[in-house]
């Protein structure tokens, strides 16, 4: 079973997506910003993290870009969340080290994808 | 020695008059007792003797003893009149019955003062408000301000017949008479008002709090300068109602309003979760950048939280379960699904979740409850299953090819006319000229630096000096504006000269704040500046008109606003009376609320009808919910706006409208839609 840090502010945000994951039967942990979505990152050590980019107090961009600087966090694959409409949010979560991205509201079955890509045993 | 006795006596007999009245008639009753006792010692000064025998006074027919003599005693206290029947009697008796028939008229006075002072006392106390209230199931406000006539109101007009109590620190008399003079007295309701400190537990008591089936916390109107002092009294009644553990049959739902939005989160603490917080600064400051955004948002917003128009409520739907939430919308003939929501456990306390706009795709479980648009609450909503293969649209092609794809296929638009639409593009808001200034705003600020672009101008007019309004401003400070470039100016907004001089039709935006900076009423002077700017504003309107947003404290002024040049009106305090009044029904609505009025989040937009069809051809509501679902958007309605050429009437905004009908939209036309973060 993987387990996924989802970082977000937006309270219903983090419910439904939260609700859905553990209903696919992932373990999941909340944050709701940048810092402690590092510091949890850093603690439980998730296996994909799920990362708003518009956060208070440390935005997703910083928060990316520190968990990528560091050895122990640098292998976490982070999936930005960004808006619909906001094609500049997403290119900047790529620049920072983010591995993919999803828009919001979240497709399941496409985020799904992304995670299963991403936590899948590389093949050496 | 003497005088320690006698004061002492003295301080005694000032404790027992200082009690309650039943000691003081106590006290007089003993009084009588003791003087009716010394009448009596006259049997011992002859009362019966042969000298007395003629007298008609003295009655003899009992003993000529103990009785008789009580009886004679008592008549004298009793009637001071019957001395005079003494008449031939022994000197010592005559005396005696001379002193009882004094003490008689002593003792009645004191009686008649005692009754007329209890009745006085018990009419001051109906005046004041500070006999017990004996009610259960009532409604319990706690505090008193400019809201509570609004929330009265919404009360009667949503819960006719409720009993009311009001539980504040103002005079009974002052509270009744605002009641009176703003016609809350002829509503459908009863109100009942008592005066003392909503912080107190035994005043809390007094009022039955635990026996109401809502109670509302107000933040009141004191004298206090700082707002945030102003919460402290509602977050002690937090703590209060959340660490009480004697509820009776069931416990009440508890909303309190909390005035700064940087104080939810200690009232959160202190109520324990279990209290639904609406933050008046927080509403009033996205309702105002909401509205500064879109032009028609505010009327959307009014309608929602309003009790007589399409508002939201949640409801368990049966059938839906299993269903995918992109296909449910079309088997609600009056309600708009707009998101769901179920209850959880966290910490202990059970609190609902949800989330608004979910994907299309998003199964409906069991214990979801669904969240609706829809004119009127009802005990069930229906929906039936629509067979997608057969509900055609306006052009009379099949819903069939342009369902929703299943959980393994990617949502993409599916209509040409979405391939070709327009792109959304936002109101530019880059310099905002603010007239007026209160306690909102820096949220307002703070709001607005959440979405306008990073070189964004606002210019802060009011009758503060620099360092004033500064120091105003700093006093909310949490933290910096990193988008906003804030300008001061003091002037007086209610001056031609002075308007002309400012450059309006320069701005993007300009919103008149309900203005504290002065001595006036801040009604009436927005008013004044909204006359003027009608005048400055004109010429500019053949080009591009400056958008211009009016905040009002009493709705009764929102006719005279209308005749002036105002896009948007909006009453804060009805804004926020509202939503306390519809969260005390429904809990729920705390969240979804929040998540509405929040940057980020889900949020109303209007946005042109070309990015939805093609203009000009017959489309339906179904037509434009299938194009909105295909860009993750909801519809909840139209604004069907007015146009010079060709006489179209403007319509204003129609939520959740008949699905039979069937519009040709033009470029006047805007969508009403929920939709996720639209950050600048």
């Amino acid at each position: 079973m993987s387990r996924i840090l989802i970082v977000e502010d937006n309270q219903m945000n983090r419910d439904m997506l939260s609700r859905r994951l553990t209903r696919k039967g992932f373990e999941v942990l909340l944050a709701t910003d940048g810092s402690e979505g590092v510091s949890l990152a850093r603690s439980a050590a998730p296996d994909v993290i799920l990362m708003d980019m518009r956060l208070p107090t440390m935005d997703g961009w910083t928060a990316a870009r520190l968990l990528k600087s560091e050895t122990e966090t640098r292998d976490i694959p982070i999936i930005a969340l960004t808006a619909h409409a906001m094609q500049g949010d997403r290119d900047k979560a790529l620049d920072v080290g983010c591995d993919e991205y999803e828009t919001k509201p979240v497709n399941l079955s496409s985020l799904l994808l992304k995670i299963e890509a991403l936590t899948k045993p590389q093949e050496s | 020695m003497f005088e320690e006795r006698k004061a002492r006596l003295r301080y005694q007999l000032d404790d027992v008059f200082s009690r309650s009245s039943s000691w003081q008639l106590l006290l007089l009753v003993l009084l009588s007792l003791i003087v009716v006792l010394l009448g009596m010692t006259a049997y011992y000064f002859g009362l019966f003797s042969p000298q007395n025998a003629g007298v008609e006074g003295i009655g003899t027919q009992i003993d000529r003893g103990l009785w008789d003599s009580l009886w004679w005693s008592l008549k004298h206290l009793i009637d001071p009149g019957v001395f005079e029947e003494n008449y031939g009697a022994t000197a010592p008796v005559a005396i005696i019955s001379l002193l009882i028939a004094i003490m008689g008229m002593v003792i009645f006075g004191i009686l008649i003062g005692f009754i007329s002072t209890s009745m006085e006392n018990r009419l001051a106390s109906l005046r004041t408000g500070n006999s017990p209230v004996k009610e259960a199931g009532h409604i319990l406000i706690l505090g008193w301000s400019n809201k509570i006539n609004l929330l009265l109101r919404l009360l009667a007009a949503s819960r006719a017949g409720s009993r009311i109590v009001v539980l504040a620190r103002h005079e009974n008399v002052r509270m009744q008479e605002s009641l009176r003079a703003d016609g809350i007295l002829n509503l459908p309701v009863k109100v009942i008002l008592r005066t003392g400190l909503p912080s107190n537990i035994f005043e809390l008591h007094r009022v039955a709090f635990a026996q109401a089936s809502c109670i509302i916390m107000l933040v009141s109107e004191t004298a206090e300068s700082d707002a945030s002092d102003r919460d402290a009294e509602a977050i002690k009644t937090a703590m209060l109602l959340s660490s009480f553990e004697g509820w009776g049959s069931s416990k009440p739902v508890l909303v309190s309003e909390i005035n700064r939005k940087q104080n939810v989160e200690i009232a959160k603490i202190a109520g324990r979760n279990e209290i639904s917080i609406v933050s008046s600064s927080e509403v009033i400051s996205t309702v105002i950048v909401q509205a500064a955004r879109q032009s028609g948002v505010s009327s959307v917003y009014a309608e929602i939280f309003s009790t007589d128009g399409n508002s939201i409520h949640v409801s368990h739907v049966p059938g839906c379960h299993g269903q995918r939430f992109g296909d449910i919308k079309y088997g609600f003939h009056d309600a708009i699904p707009i998101g769901v929501c179920w209850q959880q456990e966290e910490n202990g306390v059970v609190r609902y979740a949800g989330g608004l706009n979910p994907e299309p795709n998003y199964t409906i479980d069991a214990d979801d409850q669904l969240v609706l648009l829809s004119k009127t609450e009802k005990a069930s909503y229906v929906w039936r299953r629509i067979d997608l293969e057969h509900l055609p649209d306006a052009d009379g092609d099949s819903l069939a090819e342009r369902r929703i794809p299943s959980d393994d296929q990617d949502i993409k638009p599916f209509d040409s006319a979405i391939a070709g639409a327009e792109k959304y593009r936002e109101h530019a808001l880059n310099r905002i000229l603010v007239l007026g200034f209160n306690d909102n705003i820096h949220d307002i600020l703070s709001e607005f630096d959440g979405h306008v672009a990073s070189d964004s101008c606002v210019h802060l007019v009011s009758n503060y000096g620099i360092e004033e309004a500064t120091r105003r401003l700093d006093r909310y400070a949490t933290h910096e504006l990193g988008n906003v470039e804030i300008n001061f100016s003091q002037g007086d907004t209610a001056s031609a000269g002075f308007l002309r001089s400012l450059d309006v039709p320069s701005y993007d935006c300009v919103i008149t704040l309900a203005d504290e900076s002065n001595d006036d009423d801040p009604d009436a002077r927005s008013i004044m500046t909204l006359l003027l700017l009608s005048e400055i504003v004109q010429p500019a309107t053949e080009t591009e008109s400056v958008h211009i947003v009016s905040e009002l404290y009493d709705p009764r002024n929102r006719e005279l606003v209308a005749r002036t040049v105002a896009d948007e009106v909006i009453v804060t305090p009805e804004i926020v009376s509202m939503q306390l009044s519809q969260i005390s029904k429904q809990p729920v609505l705390e969240t979804i609320y929040r998540e509405l009025l929040s940057a980020g989040g889900t949020e109303i937009c209007l946005k042109s009808a070309g990015r939805y069809v093609e203009l000009g051809r017959p489309c339906t509501f179904n037509d434009l919910c299938r194009s909105a679902q295909a860009m993750m958007e909801i519809v909840l309605g139209l604004r069907i706006g007015g146009s010079t050429e060709t006489g179209q009437a403007d319509l204003g905004v129609q939520l959740n409208p008949q699905r039979d009908e069937i519009w040709e939209l033009t470029s006047n036309d805007s969508v009403v839609v929920l939709a996720q973060e639209m950050y600048y």
